[in-house]
């Protein structure tokens, strides 16, 4: 099976120069300087590249929105990674930050930035201190710089750290935040890559997106292509956690099946307990019952079953589970991270969060069900960003799919599940 | 204001600024430093941080307001924040939230603790996790909990308590 993200992360000190050059590293970011701009946006949309911060837009097509004018262009590679149960991009950057700067060569060129920005969330220490440590690394040797890899192409690249707002990790408020204001999303249109940071032309593209772009060139586009489904193209990163035996990170092809990286990667549940639910893509994509998880893990499969492939945050819960706790967590978390700005979200999420903190504490009443409901579905749709669509999404699903436990809560005035354990899983994790 | 804070908010600007092509592009790592050098970002210090960078100072204090990070007091010594979100809280960190704070009944130890729930940190695969003073402890359970807090306790480094 091939990897290409993770393929030397077993390496002693992988996420230093020398190790990157000796697995090839830069040799793409050489080739696609040869072509001229337009050539490597070509390249990049025949390989079917698809956006993997959650919304699965073409790469290329995203890049070509970028005009041929005098503006500054920027490239800004959002880091602000903070869905709940993703955990990829941290590990890019810890174990193969030289990948991500190649990425980022090859995209600047393709659209004519001679500035880019990674914006790294406050909470990552490490990804940071290895991020910093490769630029320094990558400006010794001439790989960025005044003339990157001894061309005549210059690319400046810095890095901005978050300082614990979710929100930042929508495109428009991580803009807003590298520009020094607080991070509330901006109407659109105009699209960053018409109007973006400083009114410039800006694509923000996902940590692994970027990541991915060298392995186009070392590969090949019809290559790339093959290493997914027709219409996606690569490898995806998968972040399996929650109650499996080995939770951690798996590198499978695009449209693996959901079962098989539940029961055959991640080893299956823990203390062989029975599969109740998934949320497949984070914690913001609806839930999937059981009986649903026979699926392919690519952006149109997931769709086809009412869900989303999102950021490939594979959050699996046992028959223990009680639901409306889960919506709980859910919710408590966007409750506190909406920016304020638009009222059906700042109200409809701590509003939800607390009817459903009823029904777990016994003090609602059935009609309270179809509040829920009723607040969720007023917030969809509603909101400059998806953030209220986030909390909403979660919420009919769940509510739909196990609305007899939310019933029954209200019956037996509370909930009648047990606490689950304080149980990590100490052995057999994967980080790759 | 000491004079002395003043000079190296001064000598971190000077140094910062020949790598971002805007002003408007240091607000987000001075108040950083800022916080992790004076433990707050205090009023005075964002009209400092306005003055240095010739930004008006209500425009730094709303972009300083909003950010969970910076804050207004003084943070405790130890700053523990438990990860809540949903892949934590499914191998049970709402147990550790509770066990930490029943550890910190005692008011005088309390001072030097804060304790409070977060969201994600990225740790999902090696839930639950914390962070102390922003340095990462993940596959948590009671036992690694106490040998976390009494390595705190004795002032050990952060970053090696659990090796």
């Amino acid at each position: 099976m091939v990897r290409i993200l993770t393929k030397y992360w077993d390496e002693k000190d992988s996420h230093r120069i020398d190790v990157e050059l000796r697995y090839g590293g830069y040799e793409s970011a050489k080739k696609a300087l040869s072509l001229e701009p337009y050539e490597v946006i070509e390249e990049v949309k025949r390989a079917k590249l698809r956006g993997r911060g959650g919304a699965g837009f073409p790469t290329g097509q995203k890049w070509s929105f970028i005009k041929n004018d005098n503006k500054p262009h920027y490239l800004v590679v959002n880091a602000d990674e903070g869905e709940p149960g993703t955990f990829k991009d941290r590990y890019i950057m810890e174990r193969s930050p030289h990948m991500l700067i190649e990425g980022m060569i090859i995209a600047s060129y393709a659209i004519r930035a001679e500035m880019a920005f990674v914006y790294i969330r406050g909470e990552f220490q490490k990804a940071y201190e290895r991020m910093k440590l490769a630029l320094e690394e990558a400006m010794d040797r001439g790989l960025i710089g005044d003339s990157v890899l001894g061309s005549k192409y210059k690319l400046k690249i810095v890095i901005i750290r978050g300082a614990g707002a979710y929100i930042c990790g929508e495109e428009t408020a991580l803009i807003e935040s590298i520009e020094g204001k607080p991070g509330r999303p901006r109407l659109r249109p105009p699209f960053p890559a018409v109007s973006g940071l400083y009114s410039n032309p800006t694509i923000v593209n996902n940590v692994e997106t970027i990541a991915l772009v060298p392995s186009i060139f070392e590969f090949g586009a019809e290559k790339f292509l093959s290493f997914g489904t027709p219409t996606d193209g690569g490898t995806k990163l998968f972040c399996v956690s929650g109650h499996v035996k080995r939770p951690g990170l798996y590198e499978l092809p695009m449209g693996t099946n959901l079962k098989e990286i539940i029961f055959e990667h991640a080893g299956g549940i823990i203390s062989d307990g029975r599969l109740k639910a998934v949320l497949p893509g984070g914690s913001s994509t609806p839930i999937i019952s059981a009986e649903e998880c026979d699926v392919n893990m690519d952006f149109d499969c997931m769709k086809g079953v009412g869900s989303m492939l999102g950021s490939g945050a594979i959050i699996v819960m046992d028959d223990r589970t009680c639901m409306v706790k889960a919506l709980k967590s859910l919710l408590e978390f966007y409750a506190e991270e909406s920016c304020g700005q638009c009222t059906p979200c700042r109200e409809g999420c701590p509003w939800i969060y607390k009817i459903t903190k009823r029904i777990e504490n016994g003090t609602a009443e059935f009609k309270d069900i179809d509040l829920l409901l009723d607040v969720a579905e007023n917030i969809m749709g509603n909101t400059i960003c998806p953030l209220g669509d986030a909390a909403a999404l979660p919420t009919i699903s769940i509510v739909n799919k196990f609305r007899d436990e939310f019933e029954e809560h209200i019956r037996r005035k509370g909930c009648y599940f047990d606490n689950l354990p304080l149980a990590p899983v100490l052995e057999g994790r994967s980080m790759v | 204001m000491d004079d002395k804070i003043r000079e190296e908010l001064l000598k971190y600007i000077g140094e910062l600024k020949s790598l971002y092509s805007e002003r408007s592009m240091l607000v987000m790592p001075t108040l950083r430093f800022a916080q992790e050098k004076f433990g707050r970002v205090d009023d005075n210090l964002i009209e400092e941080i306005s003055r240095f960078l010739d930004i008006p100072a209500i425009k730094i204090l709303s972009t300083a307001r909003f950010y969970h990070f910076f804050t207004e007091e003084d943070s405790a010594k130890y700053r523990i924040e438990i990860c809540t979100s949903i892949s934590c809280s499914l191998l049970g960190s709402e147990h550790l939230y509770d066990y930490i704070n029943r550890k910190f009944v005692d008011e005088e130890i309390k001072n030097n603790f804060s304790v409070t729930r977060v969201g994600c940190l990225g740790s999902c695969g090696t839930a639950p996790a914390m962070l102390v003073n922003g340095v990462l402890f993940e596959n948590l359970n009671f036992e690694r909990v106490d040998r976390v807090i009494e390595g705190l306790k004795s002032g050990k480094d952060i970053d090696k308590i659990l090796g």
